[in-house]
């Protein structure tokens, strides 16, 4: 698990910034970073799944198309 | 928010309150009130006007409650709410399995729906968290800030160490071990918890990911500094991470075996049983008390009695089986009044935190005005050695009345005690029991329990 994780660590650096409005927490600094990449690969796997059902309904529902559009005898 | 004793009228700000500059809590005249500071307004105003206050109220997950005229206490105080009153605070080492795990669902729960509506849980700390029958909501209106596109949840650690690190350890190792919160009171460590977790748990993947892979990611930044403001999360990624907190949150179970103490009325007759009910219902429509502390509760039957009768009644018992079970007894048929809890009598609840002020002991959430000690007292004199005056002392310091059954020495239970040791208990008789607890209160009524040797007494403080 370690391997791919602190791979993947690299990934926060291209990330951009933001100011939390109101912390009082401290999130502490491995808790933090961890999310940033958790959360990233997380995100991107439902960014995969959503992309992937599209096209999956994208092909079913042109399959459906041309062989609803076959002539009935 | 709970309401003290009205005889004790109290004036202070509240000892737990002070961790977040937002605001405080505070008593003015005896009620609770939570001053909002001026740093918070903004975020208030949209928890309020976003719709967020109203659908989490009115799903139950926060507490209601209402704007006063209040004067501020402090000079950057900008409003002064009034919230709805919680009948009895309990903490989590007070909580079962499953009491701690729907807390876990209704912290989550409150993530999505404020992002829903444009804000964030700026933290999850358990202590939040508070039953309003069997429905654990949110008691801290400040809990809330405005969203910002990219923002990381700052409470993830602390999601992680108060509610996933304690569930898990409780459901793969022994669920005593929600004992632990009651040492660590910010949450267990996650190394901790990774040393306390079988090998096993790494193949759930919540529990790799949420405990082990994020304990490891502690330590190797430990003594580093990573600026928090720079970072960025989607909102995809956070809800992602959400949802997949809740899938762990889901994984995790505990089935209570069969214990000792769980099937311990089976012991005797179903005459015997009804008399004892009979007596007990009639006990408590004499005292009509408004709030009832049920000592050694087992299932709850009893505590059903009172709260069934409009009593707010805790149902205490030191055996993490019986509670888990009357909870899901609670849950599963909507009952109100009634909130079953872990408590070791003989080493109850103590004040802990900061000046020992932050968590309250048992004591200190009290006095109600009925106690109930059924088929209790001979386990706190035979199987603790504690004489009757010492139990009576107590006893007469949670509350006004008293339900006590006194079990003879003769009784198969009271000799299943005594099985394994030597009977020093020479003074365990009737006549001692009713000498002692004469101290402290006068006995109203005395109602033998039929098919049986015991004895019911209804008993009111001096």
């Amino acid at each position: 698990m370690n391997l791919p994780f602190y791979f993947l660590c690299a990934i926060i650096v291209f990330l951009g910034t933001v100011s939390p409005a109101h912390a009082y927490l401290d999130p502490g600094s491995g808790s933090f970073i961890f999310q940033l990449v958790l959360g990233a690969i997380l995100g991107a796997l439902v960014t995969l799944r959503l992309t992937f059902s599209r096209v999956k309904r994208f092909f079913v529902a042109k399959f459906s198309r041309k062989h609803n559009d076959k002539p009935r005898h | 928010m709970t309401s003290r004793d009205t005889k004790s009228v109290r004036t202070d700000r509240v000892g737990g309150s002070y961790r977040d500059p937002s605001g405080f809590v505070f008593y003015s005249d005896g009620v609770l009130y939570r001053q909002i500071n001026q740093r918070y307004r903004e975020h208030y105003e949209r928890l309020m006007k976003s719709g967020l206050y109203d659908s989490l109220t009115q799903a139950g997950l926060l507490i209601s409650h209402h704007e006063t005229s209040q004067p501020t206490q402090t000079d950057d105080g900008y409003l002064v709410i009034q919230p709805d009153i919680i009948p009895f605070v309990s903490y989590p080492y007070e909580w079962c399995f499953g009491q701690l795990q729907a807390a876990a669902f209704t912290t989550l729960a409150l993530m999505k729906q404020a992002l829903q509506h444009g804000l964030i849980l700026k933290d999850s700390s358990v202590y939040n968290i508070q039953f309003k029958d069997s429905q654990p909501m949110c008691i801290d209106s400040l809990s809330f800030e405005i969203y910002q596109p990219g923002q990381p949840w700052l409470a993830y650690r602390q999601f992680c160490e108060h509610f996933l690190g304690p569930l898990s350890v409780m459901a793969y190792r022994d669920v005593r071990l929600g004992q632990l919160l009651r040492v660590f009171l910010d949450g267990l460590p996650l190394d901790f918890v990774q040393r306390l977790l079988p090998v096993t748990s790494r193949f759930k993947l919540p529990l790799l990911t949420h405990i082990h892979a994020h304990a490891s990611s502690q330590k190797r930044y430990q003594a580093k500094t990573v600026k928090t403001k720079s970072g960025n999360l989607s909102l995809r990624g956070l809800l992602a991470l959400v949802e997949n907190l809740e899938a762990g949150i889901r994984s995790l179970r505990w089935q209570p075996p069969k214990t000792a103490w769980s099937d311990y009325q089976t012991n005797y007759s179903a005459r015997a049983k009804q008399s004892k009910q009979t007596i007990a219902a009639a006990f408590i429509e004499h005292v009509r008390p408004a709030t009832v502390w049920d000592f050694g509760a087992n299932d709850g039957s009893y505590s059903r009695l009172a709260s069934q009768a409009g009593a707010f009644t805790v149902a205490f018992d030191s055996d993490y089986v019986a509670v888990e079970k009357n909870y899901r007894s609670v849950v599963e048929h909507k009952e109100k009044n009634l909130l079953p809890l872990y408590l070791d009598l003989v080493n109850p609840t103590a004040p802990l935190g900061w000046h020992n002020d932050e968590r309250l002991s048992l004591a200190q959430r009290g006095p109600v005005s009925l106690v109930m000690a059924l088929a209790l007292i001979h386990h706190l004199a035979i199987g603790h050695n504690l004489p009757f005056d010492l139990i009576a002392r107590y006893f007469s310091d949670c509350g006004t009345w008293l339900i006590a059954e006194f079990i003879p020495k003769s009784d198969s239970n009271a000799q299943r005690l005594l099985a394994a040791r030597e009977d020093i208990f020479q003074n365990y008789t009737q006549k001692e029991f009713e000498q002692s607890f004469s101290k402290y209160y006068n006995i109203e009524q005395l109602r033998k329990i039929d098919d049986s040797e015991r004895v019911l007494y209804l008993m009111k403080k001096r």
